[in-house]
């Protein structure tokens, strides 16, 4: 009986021997999970938001002159630099991540449809705080829409808006606070970016539910559904409905009207050119998810699946520039060929969502709301 | 004292072989007497065993008891009453002797503390290895029993830490609330609640609904407790099913030679802490009683927290006769505490103590009622039967999340306030209702085969609940208000209403056979028929209506069990089992509060097998032990997966396995350097669990291969007490390497701001406990986390965080108790 107590004893004894080497520090597999994140920080995320900031401050400057002395000229100059704002904002989308995600970035920069009710009581009131949640639809690219192009019928009309009406003065200063904040937050967040962020990010390499390659895909994987295919087309058009019931009044960029499909391109693009590691506005390709699938030999119906990823893309690229730039008319006019859109779309996040997560380790995020 | 331990044993295995040598020829009726040495009074109570640890009876009131089938031959008897020393004796039986008297020398005026700690410890060896108690059989099952009395700290405080020191294994949730929750799990189960064992109180269940809603949230005040016993997963034949097994909280039981004796406590203790616990027993002829009240107050250590609680307990037990004693109990516990919510990990090192939840408040309700019928139909069958009830509620309010955002997160989310001051946010309340009786009848027999006895045990249960859960919008305001305002918030999005009808049907059996003298083998089953029904409806916010869902789930389930004792001698013993578990499907299980996601249509409960394969015993007379390797398979773990077809799915989605060696060895330094000072006492122990786990299947991503979650690879609790005369002092180190909190492995990373999820970092606390007994008084003292190491045992991912729960640092107790 005592070799048994030596026994155990003995694999006592090892076992706390073995345990000197503690937990590894993280599962990785054989590819440079580090390459991925410095190529994203470095040449496509921390560049988005240069250009955005950038962007938001001749915004701002602009906005700045116009509510000085405002005219349809001044008016005209704003309106363009809110749409270049909305464009790289397509991009910035994506990386709900760190100090963005932090700050709800993405909800206070791009919530709508606007609550235009909303915006016009705050403005007349002049009591309003945007840092609350109840102000999230009644700020940010949706607001600037309205203001610049929406609060009334003709550019004079809405040029009188901040020079002769009665409530002129809180007109402009409501237009200076949306702008604002959209700047404040946007440099809040590139500054973490370039700050302590940064190293941060490209650290945490391992594979789990809270490392960098995990998150940032699943983000993107996210605003590709919810932003890009409901959003922007799903909801407008009452994807589910049955029968549908349109809500044309549900599109990006409702008061200017004419730039939906634009918006919509250039955020299928940004999703593209984040999966295959494009340098942001340049044509080289870096470390990406792409090439983390080549390497691992990723395939799917005999192509690599990285192939079908890009062809995917691709196609909803190629149908979407078939839409009318104006989603308002054009969904109340032809709903079909905005169906066929989503559709393609949603086809995309299906390889995403089930190949690709799959092959890579990647748990899909899912908040469970069980409570106790 | 004359009592030494080698010369018991040697006894003791004399007896044995000669008792088994002689064993052919069975002897009808001995009448054993037992009376004091000096008085030569008889002495009514006492116990007799035989060496074995074998119970034969108790004496009457003229100190005899009627002993039937007595082997021929020497044997070897101990007897034992708390005032007396106990008195081991071999007496050489015949057909001719129809008498054997027992003479016991009374144990003197005043007791130390040290004397009367290991006079009782000798009683608790003599009877602990027993495979047979009352109507429950333990032979071959890892068991493991804490002595509550002779826990030196952590009592007033119910820190399980200290109390539960001696448990391996044990996984604990260092809450720092006073002890108002106690969540312990083991061997990668998840502690939230002690949801994986199957929880008693004097052999009732105790937790909300012990399939649909195995949450306890009522555990006994430890002042309170005589005995903690805990039996791993094999105990899933004759109690619980659950992975983890039975943890029963055995009260204290009522003084027999007294009519009344008044126990006061009062404690004060760092962070506002004020606990009241008193006591009464006695018993009055036949009668006998305790109850017992516990007040506890606190302010907890960091912002927004305080906890006010009342908990009372009564045990009424009458004795017909030998033969037959009836025993009711009432529980009632009601608790409000303030809960200051989770922390983010840079906020975790920021201040620890800080909080960004100011009206989070929780409620307890708790009523329980059993009633208890022994009978012994005859010297060798026993019957017993437990009726038990309970009406509870646990009620929730708190702000959850921010529902403008497009992803609500409550990590994340602030509980905003506009430029008034007002809370803009309705809170959300979460109302559970348990209302549940159940019934539990066992049979237990001795009967021979070949000469050798056998014990058998058949069993029943039935449980109904009908419990109910509703979740919906809150008040906006800052107090304890637990009404629900749907009609002022009717677009609140987390709106739910459910009724659980759950009916439990189970019989059970097991059987000692005796295959030769140290040799047994112990089969078993249990047969449930389970109905778990879930019906109700929740608010589909894609369409603003309340849409149904219900659910209902049959099945049969018979599981098998097997145990092996050998034990050649009575400081050795090898004990191994394999026994199936399984853990029902839950109401949150089967329900679905939200159209984005289904519950599989053949979601199944989880089930798997546990075994243990150990030696305990004694070694010389200075160390005693109990090691064992286990394995734990989990089949069918439930989760939430997506998949291309129907998007979000619950089902039964992982396995894993789970093993480890788990050992608890405990030296007796007194016999090495102080062998002659009998007002001395002192010990060392050490428990630890070294446990591995890894899910080997998974249907989820970036699962396969990884860690089961809770699982820190080493688990060590070590410690001393040394007494003199009626000092006591105890020190206690506890160490947890690093462990998981989810299925993907997140590591620890001081940086993170925005996630639950992460691996809790190791941590290491050293208590230190004094107590001194002087006359009626005693007082109790002590340091808890005496480093001030800054820790947290418990990431929460929703409710009562959600993140990072954080533990106590240093604090003080000071405990005045005096009797009457």
């Amino acid at each position: 009986m005592k070799h048994v107590i030596y026994t155990l004893v003995l694999v006592v004894f090892l076992v706390s021997c073995k345990t000197e080497g503690a937990m590894e520090d993280c599962t990785k597999d054989s590819f440079d999970r580090g390459a991925l994140l410095t190529n994203w920080a470095d040449n496509i995320i921390i560049p988005s938001y240069d250009l955005y900031v950038s962007e938001l401050m001749d915004l701002e400057a602009t906005s700045n002159a116009f509510i000085a002395s405002p005219d349809i000229q001044k008016l005209e100059t704003l309106r363009a630099d809110w749409l270049a704002v909305y464009t790289t904002w397509q991009n910035v989308s994506i990386y709900e991540i760190g100090q963005a995600e932090i700050s709800r970035l993405r909800d206070y920069t791009n919530t709508y449809p606007l609550e235009a009710t909303l915006v016009e009581s705050n403005i007349s009131s002049g009591n309003y705080n945007l840092e609350l949640s109840t102000n999230i639809a009644a700020q940010g690219l949706p607001a600037l829409d309205y203001l610049l192009n929406g609060i009334a019928a003709t550019d004079a009309d809405i040029v009188v808006k901040y020079s002769s009406d009665p409530n002129a003065t809180n007109y402009k200063a409501y237009l200076s606070d949306v702008v604002s904040r959209l700047k404040s937050m946007a440099i809040s967040v590139q500054t973490d970016w370039k700050g302590t962020y940064r190293g941060i990010f490209i650290a945490n390499d391992c594979s789990s539910s809270t490392a960098s390659v995990d998150k940032l895909t699943n983000d993107m994987i996210f605003n590709l559904e919810k932003v890009t295919r409901a959003a922007k087309i799903g909801i407008p058009i009452d994807f589910f409905g049955q029968p549908p019931m349109i809500a044309p009044e549900k599109v990006e960029a409702l008061y200017k009207q004419n730039v939906s499909k634009e918006l919509l391109i250039a955020s299928i693009k940004a999703s593209q050119d984040l999966f295959n590691g494009k340098f942001f506005n340049t044509e080289e390709e870096g470390e990406s998810l792409k090439s983390y699938l080549d390497e691992l030999q990723i395939e799917a119906g005999g192509k690599l699946l990285s192939v079908v990823i890009n062809d995917r893309y691709d196609a909803a690229i190629a149908q979407a520039e078939t839409l009318d730039d104006d989603f308002y008319m054009g969904i109340q006019s032809d709903r079909t060929k905005y169906k066929i859109t989503r559709d393609r779309i949603h086809s995309i996040i299906e390889v995403l969502k089930t190949n690709m997560i799959s092959a890579l380790g990647i748990k899909a995020d899912y908040n469970d709301s069980d409570g106790d | 004292m004359k009592f030494k331990f080698i010369p018991f044993i040697y006894f003791i295995c004399v007896a044995l072989s000669i008792q088994h040598l002689s064993a052919q020829k069975i002897l009808n009726k001995i009448r054993v007497s037992v009376k004091d040495i000096e008085t030569n009074q008889p002495i009514a109570l006492a116990q007799v065993l035989l060496s074995s640890g074998k119970e034969l009876g108790v004496t009457d009131a003229e100190g005899s008891i009627e002993i039937e089938s007595m082997h021929e031959g020497k044997t070897y008897f101990v007897i034992f009453s708390y005032e007396y020393a106990i008195l081991e004796t071999q007496v050489e039986i015949s057909s001719n002797n129809k008498e054997i008297i027992f003479k016991m020398t009374p144990l003197g005026e005043v007791l130390s503390e040290v004397e009367l700690d290991n006079h009782k410890k000798e009683i608790f060896n003599l009877k602990r290895l027993k495979p047979v108690e009352g109507t429950a059989i333990y032979a071959g099952k890892k068991t493991e029993v804490v002595l509550v009395e002779q826990v030196i700290g952590g009592l007033a405080t119910n820190n399980a830490r200290q109390v539960m020191s001696q448990v391996v294994g044990m996984n604990i949730f260092d809450a720092g609330d006073g002890g108002l929750q106690l969540s312990v799990g083991g061997r990668g189960l998840d502690p939230n609640r002690t949801a994986n064992f199957n929880t008693r109180q004097n052999g009732y269940d105790i937790s909300a609904d012990v399939l649909g809603y195995p949450e306890s949230y009522y555990t006994p005040a430890n002042e309170a407790l005589s005995e903690i016993q805990v039996i791993r997963g094999a105990a899933s034949l004759q109690y619980g099913t659950q992975f983890g097994g039975l943890i029963n909280f055995k009260l204290k039981e009522p003084q027999i030679n007294k009519e009344i004796e008044l126990v006061s406590r009062n404690t004060v203790g760092s962070f506002g802490l004020y606990t009241n616990f008193t006591s009464v027993n006695g018993s009055i002829g036949k009668f006998s009683y305790y109850a017992y009240y516990n007040f506890k107050r606190g302010d907890g250590y960091r912002e927004n927290s305080n906890f006010d609680s009342h908990n009372a307990f009564a045990h009424l037990e009458y004795r017909f006769n030998k033969k037959t004693k009836i025993s009711f109990e009432s529980t009632y516990l009601e608790y409000l505490a303030k809960q200051s919510g989770g922390l983010s990990d840079v906020q975790f090192l920021e201040d620890p103590r800080q909080s960004n939840r100011t009206r989070n408040w929780f409620a307890v309700n708790w009523n329980l009622l059993a009633l208890k019928l022994e009978h012994k139909l005859t010297s060798k069958t026993e019957l017993s039967l437990n009726v038990f009830g309970l009406n509870a509620s646990r009620k929730a309010i708190g702000f959850i999340a921010n529902y403008n955002f497009s992803e609500p997160n409550p990590f994340l989310d602030v509980d905003e306030q506009d430029n008034e001051g007002n809370f803009i946010h309705e809170r959300d309340l979460l109302v559970g209702q348990f209302r549940n009786w159940g019934a539990e009848a066992r049979l237990l027999t001795h009967y021979d085969i070949n000469d050798r006895e056998s014990v058998f045990l058949i069993g029943t249960k039935i449980y109904n609940a009908n419990n109910t859960s509703q979740q919906g919008p809150g008040s906006k305001g800052t107090d304890a208000d637990f009404n629900f305002y749907s009609d002022r918030y009717p677009e609140y999005p987390n709106q739910s209403s459910f009724n659980y009808p759950n009916f439990n049907t189970a019989v059970f059996g097991e059987n000692i056979f005796n295959i030769s003298d140290s040799f047994s083998i112990t089969p078993g089953f249990r047969f449930e028929y389970i109905k778990t029904t879930s019906e109700g409806e929740y608010l589909d916010n894609t369409i603003s209506e309340f849409v149904p869902d219900n659910r209902s789930f049959n099945r049969n389930i018979f599981l098998l069990g097997i145990g092996a004792s050998y034990k050649p001698d009575n400081y050795f013993e090898l004990y191994g089992n394999v026994s199936q578990n399984y853990r029902s499907v839950t109401f949150s299980d089967i329900r679905t509060t939200s159209p984005s996601f289904v519950v599989s249509e053949d979601i199944t409960d989880e089930k798997g097998y546990t075994s243990d394969v150990g030696v305990r015993g004694k070694v010389g007379k200075n160390l005693s032990y109990d090691a064992s390797v286990f394995g734990l398979l989990y089949l069918g773990k439930i989760g939430t997966n997506f998949t291309d077809r129907v998007g979000w799915e619950r089902s039964n989605i992982g396995d894993a396995f789970i093993y480890g060696v788990e050992s608890l060895f405990d030296f007796n330094l007194k016999n090495i350097f102080w062998e002659n000072y009998k007002q001395i006492k002192n010990n060392v122990f050490i428990n630890t669990a070294f446990t591995n786990s890894q899910y080997y299947k998974s249907e989820l991503n970036g699962v396969e291969g990884k860690k089961v979650e809770f699982v820190p690879l080493v688990n060590l609790k070590t410690g001393t007490n040394f007494g003199y005369k009626n000092f006591m002092v105890g020190v206690q180190y506890t160490y947890l390497s690093e462990q998981y909190t989810d299925v993907t492995n997140a590591p620890y990373n001081p940086n993170n701001a925005t996630s639950v999820e992460g691996a809790i970092p190791a941590y290491d606390i050293l208590d230190l406990s004094f107590s001194y007994v002087y006359k009626k008084i005693r007082v109790e003292t002590g340091v808890t986390n005496l480093l001030n190491n800054s820790y947290f045992t418990r990431r929460a991912t929703g409710y009562p965080g959600p993140g990072i729960i954080t533990s106590d640092p240093r604090g003080y107790y000071f405990t005045f108790e005096f009797k009457l």
